[in-house]
């Protein structure tokens, strides 16, 4: 054994430091001398100098197993969400299906109220009828709300359109009011069979009513004829969606304005079955026969064309009088169409908050 | 699996990204090192092997501030670092029983052999090793840590003051004594080295 192991602290300090090079000259130079007259602390350094040799080759150990992270390791999910769970769980998807909702639930809610409330006064004679076209006036609306499940695009447009058209309408509505009593008249009756009738026209229905609406609400009064025309095609659609009952107050109203004659009429109620319009507006039997043939497509196809074509009102004359018969026959699909409406809207209201749970969770 | 990936900087880049199947691949890459760090300076294997997990769970979340140079050398300093917070919890709070401390050595994770040698170098190697260990595993915490920061693993003065939060004087301190007892530690298995070591033999 040997002696170097008195060597003091500094000592060690001395050697370990000029080991790494970090001695400043002067005490690099006088250690190297001591070095030289100290064979102790020569020895030392050498072995110093092999210890840390061996340290610096120590070679690794083997990790005992991996160490690899898992997504629960660091918080998170396996994959990133994409595709369809991504966009349903997207801000926007759940903002836009709440509002889409709020609008269904607001616009079946009114159809309800309105059904009921056409219901009761029906008897009464010609100023109901006049009435609800006012307040369903919403001939944008009626149309969206068909449209409503298929895009909501269209629903906002014909949100905004129906503010504007509204008044209008009722205005119109409001003169037309004498004029309405005769129609009145005819469409308690068919009532409950125009959703036979429907079945037939609902294909047809979405090409057609979303053009034509916007027109009429954003050309106003002076748009008059173009509403008649447009009201043609809201009328054949009626029957389908329950929802057109508005659009055919309106309609009315404008033709009303107009041309007060509902000789067209026939043409729905006569395929709903009700013979009670056709009686009170005889003329038209022209158009009724073209609602009444097998092919009602091609019917609400050419009507729809005229609406887009001729905002001017040039073929006013065949729409309007369409238009005044079927009002009545509407009003009472209205109320399960509105219940359908304001359970659709429920159910989007539904999935909204789902999605937004959804993403706040993850 | 030791040495570096040829793509370190893709797939740092991709794990950056968020990819993690990237980041297991530089986990493969380095968790021998990182485990041996951990294993030198915790002494024991079972809480080498957390410190190693918690070392790489640290590194993904830490990624961002990886700012280039030695992907190899960041990664280490995370372990020193999660290696010094282990010993300060637990001089704080003492838990770790004293087989655990006592029996460290183990099968578990033995040195990896150097491939050049005969059987005969290779036996005498691993027990040279293993008394290197023993005699690391001998020094006190603060002692340790910088020894292997510095002579195991290679880190400068500077980064291992910054690491142990100490100044240079008294890294440069420690260090020397940890040094000076790991060559006294080795006396007692001079057989096993090499002809210049056996001090002895002078």
């Amino acid at each position: 054994m040997t002696v170097e192991w008195n060597l003091s602290d500094r000592d060690y300090e001395l050697l370990s430091a000029y080991l790494d090079g970090g001695l400043a000259a002067a005490e690099r130079s006088a250690l190297e001398q001591r070095l030289n007259t100290e064979p102790a602390l020569k020895a030392e350094l050498v072995a110093l100098t092999e210890t840390v040799a061996l340290l610096n080759q120590l070679p690794s150990r083997r990790a005992p197993r991996d160490f690899t992270l898992t997504p629960a390791m660091i918080g998170r999910g396996t994959t990133p969400r994409r595709g369809i769970l991504y966009l349903a769980t997207s801000p926007t998807f759940s903002a836009v299906t709440a509002a889409a909702a709020v609008f269904l639930v607001v616009i079946g809610a009114f159809l309800v109220l309105q059904g009921g409330s056409l219901a009761v006064p029906s008897q009464s004679g010609p100023a109901p009828v006049a009435i609800q076209p006012t307040d369903g006036a919403i001939p944008g609306g009626g149309i969206a709300l068909s449209l409503t499940p298929l895009e909501e695009s269209i629903v906002q447009r014909g949100m905004a359109d129906t503010s504007v058209a509204s008044t209008q309408v009722q205005e119109q509505a409001l003169f037309a009011a004498p004029l309405p009593t005769q129609a009145v008249e005819g469409p308690p009756p068919p009532s409950p069979e125009p959703a036979l009738t429907i079945s037939a026209p609902v294909e047809m229905v979405p090409p057609a009513p979303s053009s034509p609406s916007v027109k009429a609400s954003d050309e106003g009064d002076a748009a008059a004829g173009a509403l008649a025309q447009s009201p043609a095609i809201n009328v054949t659609n009626i029957p389908q969606t329950a929802t057109p009952a508005v659009s055919v107050g309106e309609a009315e109203a404008a033709n009303l304005q107009q041309m007060p004659t509902p000789t067209m009429l026939p043409q729905e109620s006569v395929a709903a079955a009700s013979t009670a319009t056709a009686s009170a507006t005889p003329p038209p039997t022209l158009t009724a026969q073209p609602t009444a043939s097998p092919t009602p497509a091609a019917m609400t196809d050419d009507f729809a064309m005229e609406g887009q074509t001729s905002p001017t009102g040039e073929d006013g004359a065949n729409p309007p009088d369409v238009l005044v018969n079927e009002q009545p026959a509407l009003t009472p699909a209205a109320i399960p169409t509105g219940l359908v409406i304001v359970v659709l809207g429920l159910g989007l209201l539904v999935v909204s908050v789902l999605t937004t749970f959804i993403r706040r969770r993850s | 699996m030791a040495g570096e990936p040829e793509n370190e900087q893709v797939l740092i880049r991709q794990a950056r990204q968020g990819s993690l199947d990237a980041f297991n691949e530089l986990v493969l890459a380095y968790q021998d090192r990182v485990y041996s760090a951990a294993y030198r300076i915790m002494g024991e294997p079972a809480s080498a092997a957390d410190a190693a997990q918690d070392t790489f769970i640290t590194a993904y979340r830490r990624l961002s501030t990886y700012r280039g140079g030695s992907f190899r050398a960041w990664l280490l300093r995370i372990a020193t670092n999660t290696c010094y917070d282990e010993l300060r919890r637990r001089k704080r709070r003492p838990a770790t029983s004293l087989e655990d401390l006592a029996g460290a050595e183990s099968d578990d994770g033995a040195p990896l052999p150097d491939q050049a040698d005969t059987p005969e170098q290779i036996a005498q190697q691993h027990e040279l090793n293993q008394a290197l260990e023993d005699c690391i595993r001998a020094l006190g915490d603060d002692q340790r840590i910088i020894l292997v920061m510095s002579d195991v693993e290679g880190f400068s003065y500077q980064d291992i003051a910054e690491s142990t939060g100490s100044n240079l004087g008294t890294v440069k301190s420690r260090l020397s004594r940890a040094r000076a007892s790991v060559r006294q530690c080795l006396q007692a298995f001079r057989e096993l080295l090499p002809s210049v070591y056996r001090l002895d033999s002078e």
